[in-house]
C-alpha cells in the first residue's frame, strides 16, 4: 500500500462536541462527551472503539444528521453546526459519507447511473444529457466496467455496491469523506481491494478521510492517525503506524484482544473483563475506571485530560502522571 | 471418529452449492471452515444438522455421525440428536431467541424439551450454565428479554443454550462475527473453555482467520462450494499450498512493527 504524506493544515476542527440524547425516563444518554479532534488535509483519521462508544454519533453530528448539544465543528473557518437551511445543504458539497451496509444504501428502483449522478443533479451541476459520460467516469474511478451504469444495485455483490457508494460520495469532489464501518460487512479479500481503492483515490485527490472502524489491524495498515474512543470520550490519539506503542490501558487491551494469524497455542489472547458500561450515567472521573486494572484513587475523582506526550500522540490517563513522578524522583535520587 | 463427511454435494434447487466435500472430525477435535461469503461453508454445517434452508437438499455423499448415516434419519431421530448430541450456535443469537419471551422462559423450555427436569431444576441449571459463560448476574439475565441485552450477552446466552446438554459436536456459524474485538475474544475463550471441559468437538465456520487459527487444530479452506485446501492449522498458516489460500491470508490485516513514518 502506498500512502501520501498529509499536511498539517486542519481541514476540519471538531471542538468540544457534546451530544446527549434524552431518554424516556428523563435521564440523559451521553454519546459524545467533550470530543475535540482535528482532521488534517489529505489524512485518513480512524476513529476506533467498541459499539456504543459514540463513534458513529460523532460523525453523524459532523454530517448534521444529529444536532450537537454543545460544541462546534469548524470547516473553512465557519462553524458548520450553526448552519441551517440552504447553507446546511450547500455544505454537503464538501463532505460526504459512505455507510456500513451497502445493501441498504441505495434506492432499489434507481439505476446505477442515476445513483452515482444524483448528488450532481441535486446541486444542478449536471444535466441528464451529460449523465451518461459522467457516470462512466465515476465508474471508471472506482474500477467498475462502464456497462454497470444500466444495472440496479440489487444485481451486484457487496464489494461492487460499496464501490458504487464511494463513487456516489465522491461525485461532488468533496474535501472530506466519512466512512462509517465501510468495509466491515465485506470479506477480507474484498475489503483489501476497497481499501486499496480508497488509498489510491486519496493519493490522486488528497482527500481527507474519517474512517470509523473497530478493526485495529486494518487501521494500523491503512490510516495515518487513530483516535480511540471509550464511553463518549477520546482516550488516545496516535499515529496509526505506532499503535503498538499505545499508552492508554484501553488501547492496549484492544490490541491484546486481536486474534493474530498464529496457529493454536502459539499465542495467547488476553481479554478485557466486562462490557462497556451504560452511557446513561457516566461515572465521575475516568470513563475507563471500571475495567482498568491500574485504577487508582484519583481515577475515581477527576477526568484525565487529553495531553500531548509525543509526536501526534495524545493520551488521557492518570497513569502518565504517576510514571512521570517516578521518573522525577528517580532523577532526584 | 465422531463425524465423517464423504463426497458431500448439496444443491439449492438447480444450483449446485457444495461439491465433493470430504472431512472428518475426532471426538473433542476442533475444525475451522474458512472462506468468502458464498463459498458454501455454512451450507456444509447446515447439512450436518439437517437444517438446510428453502430448496436445499443433499444430492450426493454421506454424513456419518457416531457411525450412523444421518441422511437416512427420520424426523423423530433428528429430534433425539439435535440439541443434546449436536447443537448449533448462530451468528446472531439475538434473532434466534424469541423476542417476546424472557431468556429464562425460553431456556427452561429448551431444557424441558430434551430432558425430564421440572421447571425449578431447569431454571437452576440454566442459571448455572449462564454463569459458566461468565454472564454477570445470571439470575437477572434470566428475567430479561433479548432486546434488553447487548449483542455480546445474547451471543453468550446462545452459546450457553447450545452447550447445555454437553453435546458431542458443536456447530458454530460465524459465532463472533457480529461482536466487537473485546467481546469476541471473551466469547471465543469462554466457548473453548467449556468445550474443552466437556469434551465437545467443534466445527466453526468463520471468515475471521485469526479466530480460526486460535481455535482449530485443522483448517479447511473453501471456495465456490469446493475444498481448496485442508490441513493442520500451522501448515495452512505457515505454508499455504494454493494461490487462493495465500491471497486470503495476505488480505488479512495484521499489526506488525512500526511501519509507516508519516509524521
Amino acid at each position: 500500500m502506498t500512502y501520501i504524506k498529509p499536511t498539517k493544515k486542519a481541514v476540519l476542527s471538531i471542538r468540544d462536541i457534546v451530544k446527549r440524547f434524552p431518554t424516556a425516563d428523563h435521564r440523559y444518554l451521553t454519546a459524545c462527551n467533550h470530543v475535540s479532534l482535528e482532521l488534517h488535509q489529505g489524512e485518513s483519521l480512524a476513529i476506533v472503539g467498541e459499539s456504543g462508544c459514540g463513534k458513529s454519533t460523532l460523525v453523524k453530528v459532523i454530517m448534521r444528521l444529529h444536532d450537537a448539544t454543545a460544541g462546534s465543528v469548524l470547516y473553512d473557518g465557519q462553524d458548520i453546526i450553526r448552519f441551517t437551511g440552504e447553507e446546511k445543504r450547500q455544505n454537503y458539497r464538501h463532505m460526504q459519507m459512505v455507510f456500513q451496509d451497502p445493501a441498504q444504501a441505495f434506492n432499489p428502483k434507481m439505476k446505477i447511473r442515476d445513483i452515482v449522478c444524483e448528488p450532481l443533479y441535486n446541486f444542478a451541476l449536471l444535466s441528464k444529457a451529460e449523465a451518461e459520460n459522467r457516470a462512466k467516469e465515476l465508474l471508471h474511478m472506482v474500477e467498475l466496467p462502464a456497462d454497470f451504469a444500466d444495472r440496479y444495485a440489487a444485481n451486484m455483490s457487496g464489494g461492487q455496491r460499496q464501490r458504487i457508494a464511494i463513487a456516489r460520495a465522491l461525485a461532488l469532489n468533496p474535501d472530506i469523506l466519512i466512512c462509517d464501518e465501510a468495509t466491515s460487512a465485506l470479506d477480507v479479500s474484498v475489503q483489501k481491494k476497497i481499501i486499496d481503492l480508497l488509498l489510491r483515490i486519496q493519493q490522486q485527490t488528497s482527500l481527507s478521510i474519517i474512517f470509523i472502524c473497530h478493526d485495529l489491524a486494518l487501521v494500523y495498515q491503512m490510516c495515518h492517525r487513530a483516535a480511540v474512543m471509550y464511553l463518549g470520550n477520546i482516550v488516545e490519539v496516535l499515529p496509526a503506524g505506532y499503535l503498538k506503542e499505545a499508552k492508554h490501558p484501553y488501547t492496549q487491551a484492544l490490541l491484546r484482544s486481536i486474534f493474530p494469524l498464529r496457529a493454536k497455542g502459539e499465542c495467547e489472547v488476553a481479554t478485557l473483563q466486562g462490557e462497556i458500561p451504560s452511557p446513561l450515567d457516566l461515572p465521575q472521573g475516568c470513563p475507563f475506571q471500571e475495567r482498568c486494572s491500574f485504577c487508582m484513587a484519583i481515577c475515581r475523582e477527576t477526568v484525565p485530560e487529553l495531553r500531548l506526550i509525543g509526536r501526534e500522540h495524545m493520551v488521557a490517563c492518570h497513569l502518565l502522571d504517576v510514571s512521570e513522578k517516578e521518573v522525577k524522583t528517580e532523577e532526584i535520587e | 471418529m465422531l463425524l465423517d463427511i464423504a463426497k458431500l454435494s448439496v444443491s439449492y434447487g438447480e444450483h449446485l452449492m457444495v461439491q465433493n466435500v470430504d472431512l472428518s472430525l475426532d471426538r473433542g477435535g476442533v475444525l475451522a471452515i474458512v472462506g468468502e461469503s458464498g463459498s458454501g461453508k455454512t451450507t456444509v454445517i447446515r447439512a450436518v444438522l439437517g437444517c438446510l434452508p428453502h430448496e436445499g437438499r443433499v444430492t450426493g455423499g454421506a454424513i456419518t455421525f457416531n457411525g450412523k448415516n444421518l441422511l437416512t434419519n427420520t424426523v423423530a431421530q433428528w429430534r433425539q440428536l439435535c440439541g443434546t448430541q449436536m447443537a448449533m450456535v448462530f451468528q446472531d443469537s439475538g434473532s434466534m431467541l424469541d423476542p417476546i419471551q424472557r431468556i429464562g422462559t425460553q431456556f427452561v423450555e429448551y431444557i424441558q424439551a430434551h430432558s425430564s427436569m421440572n421447571r425449578i431444576e431447569a431454571a437452576a441449571a440454566a442459571t448455572h450454565m449462564l454463569a459458566r459463560m461468565h454472564l454477570a448476574n445470571p439470575e437477572n439475565v434470566m428475567q430479561r428479554y433479548p432486546f434488553e441485552l447487548s449483542g455480546g450477552m445474547n451471543q453468550r446466552v446462545g452459546v450457553a443454550m447450545a452447550l447445555f446438554f454437553k453435546p458431542q459436536l458443536l456447530l458454530a456459524d460465524e459465532p463472533t462475527s457480529a461482536l466487537d474485538v473485546t467481546t469476541q475474544a471473551q466469547v471465543v475463550k469462554e466457548m473453548m473453555h467449556i468445550c474443552r471441559e466437556d469434551g465437545t468437538a467443534i466445527i466453526i465456520v468463520t471468515h475471521n482467520i485469526g479466530v480460526a487459527a486460535y481455535m482449530a487444530d485443522e483448517i479447511l479452506v473453501m471456495r465456490t462450494g469446493r475444498i481448496v485446501e485442508q490441513g493442520p492449522s500451522s501448515a495452512i498458516l505457515q505454508d499455504p499450498q494454493t494461490d487462493y489460500t495465500k491471497e486470503l491470508l495476505q488480505a488479512v490485516p495484521q499489526i506488525g512493527e512500526v511501519h509507516h513514518d508519516l509524521y
